[in-house]
C-alpha cells in the first residue's frame, strides 16, 4: 500500500476523476429525485435531532395516522445530534421544495422556522414553543409555523408519590444542565410546589454526560426518601443503573414516562408521545388536503396522561384505592 | 445555481472556524481539543452580548477577546503548569461546558431581533473577508513568522532567544478567537443558539482541512491561507449532496456518515504524506 501511495504521482488526475464521478453520480440521482416529485403525492420531510424513545413514539403515532392515506410521501432524516446537520438538511428540504416540514425537538424547529418562509413548517415535541421564539402565542400558529406541544404531568406524578408514601420529604432529581427541557421541567416543578405548598423538597444534581452519573447519585442517595426521574435523555440512557441503584438502597424510585416504568420504576402519570405524532399528522392533512393556513391552526397541546404501575409496586404498603383506575405492567 | 447556495453559506460560517484549527493542529502543533464548545461558547456569548448593548460589531468584538481569553488560558495550562497539550484542550473543553450554562441559565436561547437568514450572509462576508485579510497581514509579520516556526521547528525560536511562550499564547489566542466568532455567525444565521450547537464540528474542520491540502499541494505557498474556504466550500457541497439527494435511490440517510467517512479517506490516501501531519504532533 506504502508504494502505491509514494510514487501516486498522478494524483490530480485520479482525485478529479474521483471528483467527477462522485458528482456525476450525484447529478444522476438529483434529476431522477426530480422526476420523482412530478408525482401527484405531497412530498413531505421530517428532520429529528437524533434517536429517543419519546422521539420514536411521536414518528410512530405519525406513520400510524397516516397508514391509510396514500398521498403523502414521507422522508425521514436524522441529524446525528449534530446542530449542523439539521441545517443542511433543512436547506436540502427548502431545495427540493417539498410541500411541508415536519420538525422533531427545538434545534430542529428553530432552525426550519429560520431557514424556510414559504413552507409549512409543523413542530412536535418543542416544550415551550413561544420561549424558543417560534410562535407569538399558543391560540393560533405564526405566519408558515404551527405545531405541537406537551404540557408533562411531572406534578402530578410528585402529588401521587405524596400520596402513596405520605412520609416521603426529600426527593432526589437527576438531571443534565444542558438539556433545555429538563430546566424547564424543573422550574415547573418548583414552582408549583411553591405554589401548593406541598411538603416535599427536590434535591437536584446536574450531570453533563452519562459516566458522572452514578458518583452524582451515590453522593446524595442517603439522604433521599426517594427518587424521581425526569424526562431527561442523558439520564434516561442510563435507566437501567439509576433503578439497580435504588432497588439496592431500598429506595422508591417514579419516572415520569410510561417506558421507565415498564422496565422497573414504579409508577408514573405518563403522556403518550404518540398522541403528539398523530395530532402533527392531523395537522399537515388540514394544512395540505384543506388547504388551511398554518397561521389559522392553533397549538395542538398534549395533556392527556394515563396512570401507569409497575408490578413491584403492589410489594410496598400503599392505600391501593389510589391506584385501582391504573394500568398495571411489568414482568 | 440553487445548489451551491447552501454549501456555501456554510463554507463562509464554518471557514473561519476551520481557519482556527489549521492554526492550532498545522502551525502550532497544539492539539486543542476544545473546539466543539469554544464554539458553542462563542455562539450563546455572543447572543448574552448582543442582548446587553445591541450592537451586531460590536458583540462580535466582544466575542473575539473574549475567544482570545479561552485560547489564552488552555496556551497557559501548557506553558506554565506544564500539564500535557491534549489535556490542556480537555480541561478548557470541559470548563467550557459550565460557563456556557452560565450565561443564561438555561441551554437554548433565541436571538431577541430577528435577523433573515439572507441579510444574515452579508454580515458573515464582511466578517470573513476582514478576518482573513486581517490573518494574512499578520502570518507576513515577525509573529507570524514565529508562530509558523514554533510547531515546525521549536529549537530555533530558543536559538534566537525568542519568547515562545508569548508566541504560542497569541497564536492559540487568535485560533480559538476565530472559532468563536465562528460560532458568533452561526447564531446570526441561524437566529438562536444551543450549548450544543458545536457538536462534532473539530471532527468536520480536520476533513475539511484534509482536503484543503491536497489543493494546497498545487499553489504557492502565499495563496494557502485562501484554499482553506475552498476546501470547507467542497467538503460541505459533497456532504449536502450526500445528505440531499441520496436519500433517495442506493442510500438512506442513515448511511451519510459512512460515505462521509469514505469520502476523508479517498482525500486522505491521495495526499499520504501531507494528511498524517495534521494528527502527528
Amino acid at each position: 500500500m506504502n508504494h502505491f501511495v509514494y510514487y501516486m504521482k498522478n494524483r490530480s488526475i485520479i482525485i478529479s476523476i474521483v471528483l467527477v464521478l462522485v458528482l456525476a453520480l450525484l447529478w444522476y440521482l438529483n434529476s431522477e429525485s426530480n422526476n420523482y416529485n412530478q408525482s401527484e403525492k405531497f412530498q413531505v420531510g421530517l428532520v429529528y435531532l437524533v434517536k429517543h424513545p419519546a422521539i420514536d413514539q411521536a414518528i410512530e403515532g405519525f406513520k400510524e395516522e397516516l397508514k391509510n392515506d396514500t398521498v403523502f410521501n414521507i422522508e425521514y432524516a436524522n441529524a446525528f445530534g449534530e446542530v449542523k446537520n439539521v441545517n443542511t438538511i433543512v436547506n436540502g428540504f427548502k431545495q427540493k421544495d417539498l410541500d411541508l416540514i415536519v420538525a422533531l425537538t427545538t434545534p430542529c424547529a428553530q432552525i426550519s422556522e429560520q431557514m424556510v418562509d414559504n413552507i409549512p413548517i409543523v413542530f412536535v415535541g418543542v416544550s415551550d414553543p413561544v420561549e424558543a421564539g417560534l410562535v407569538k402565542d399558543l391560540n393560533n400558529g405564526f405566519e408558515n409555523v404551527t405545531g405541537t406541544t406537551s404540557k408533562d404531568p411531572n406534578y402530578e406524578t410528585l402529588e401521587l408519590a405524596k400520596k402513596l408514601f405520605p412520609e416521603m420529604k426529600r426527593v432526589g432529581v437527576l438531571y443534565s444542565s444542558s438539556e433545555a427541557n429538563s430546566v424547564s421541567i424543573l422550574e415547573n416543578i418548583d414552582n408549583k410546589i411553591a405554589a401548593n405548598s406541598l411538603d416535599v423538597e427536590i434535591i437536584k444534581k446536574s450531570v453533563t454526560n452519562t459516566i458522572e452519573i452514578l458518583p452524582a447519585l451515590n453522593s446524595m442517595i442517603n439522604d433521599l426518601d426517594a427518587i424521581f426521574l425526569i424526562n431527561d435523555n442523558t439520564i434516561i440512557s442510563s435507566l437501567d443503573l439509576m433503578l439497580n441503584t435504588a432497588s439496592d438502597n431500598e429506595i422508591p424510585i417514579f419516572a415520569s414516562d410510561i417506558e421507565s416504568v415498564n422496565k422497573g420504576a414504579l409508577f408514573t402519570y405518563g403522556l403518550n408521545y404518540k398522541d403528539e405524532g398523530v395530532a402533527a399528522a392531523q395537522i399537515m392533512k388540514r394544512i395540505l388536503v384543506e388547504n388551511k393556513k398554518p397561521s389559522e391552526i392553533p397549538i395542538y397541546i398534549n395533556s392527556k396522561y394515563y396512570l401507569h404501575v409497575n408490578k413491584s409496586l403492589l410489594n410496598y404498603d400503599i392505600d391501593s384505592n389510589i391506584i385501582d383506575k391504573a394500568k398495571v405492567v411489568g414482568e | 445555481m440553487n445548489i451551491f447556495s447552501t454549501p456555501l453559506n456554510e463554507a463562509l460560517i464554518y471557514s473561519l472556524c476551520v481557519y482556527g484549527v489549521y492554526l492550532l493542529f498545522r502551525q502550532l502543533r497544539f492539539p486543542d481539543i476544545s473546539t466543539d464548545n469554544v464554539f458553542s461558547f462563542g455562539s450563546i456569548s455572543f447572543v448574552f452580548f448582543f442582548i446587553s448593548n445591541d450592537s451586531l460589531i460590536l458583540s462580535i468584538l466582544l466575542v473575539f477577546l473574549s475567544g482570545f481569553l479561552v485560547g489564552a488560558f488552555t496556551s497557559l495550562l501548557y506553558s506554565k503548569f506544564k500539564i500535557p497539550k491534549l489535556l490542556c484542550g480537555v480541561i478548557t473543553y470541559s470548563i467550557l461546558f459550565s460557563i456556557n450554562l452560565k450565561f443564561f441559565n438555561k441551554p437554548n436561547v433565541s436571538m431577541p431581533s430577528r435577523i433573515s437568514s439572507e441579510e444574515s450572509i452579508v454580515l458573515i462576508v464582511i466578517i470573513n473577508v476582514v478576518l482573513i485579510v486581517f490573518m494574512s497581514i499578520l502570518l507576513k509579520s515577525k509573529l507570524g513568522k514565529s508562530i509558523n516556526t514554533i510547531g515546525n521547528n521549536p529549537a530555533i525560536l530558543k536559538e534566537f532567544r525568542a519568547p515562545s511562550t508569548w508566541v504560542l499564547l497569541i497564536g492559540c489566542g487568535i485560533a480559538n478567537a476565530l472559532i468563536a466568532v465562528s460560532g458568533a455567525l452561526t447564531s446570526v444565521h441561524f437566529g438562536f443558539s444551543d450549548v450544543s450547537i458545536g457538536v462534532g464540528l473539530l471532527i468536520n474542520s480536520v476533513a475539511a482541512i484534509i482536503i484543503s491540502e491536497n489543493l494546497m499541494i498545487y499553489f504557492p505557498k502565499r495563496y494557502h491561507i485562501f484554499l482553506i474556504p475552498v476546501g470547507v466550500f467542497i467538503y460541505h457541497l459533497l456532504l449536502f449532496m450526500v445528505i440531499t439527494y441520496l436519500s433517495f435511490g442506493l442510500l438512506d440517510y442513515t448511511d451519510y456518515k459512512l460515505i462521509s467517512g469514505v469520502i476523508i479517506i479517498l482525500f486522505f490516501l491521495t495526499s499520504y504524506k501531507r494528511a498524517k501531519d495534521i494528527i502527528s504532533f
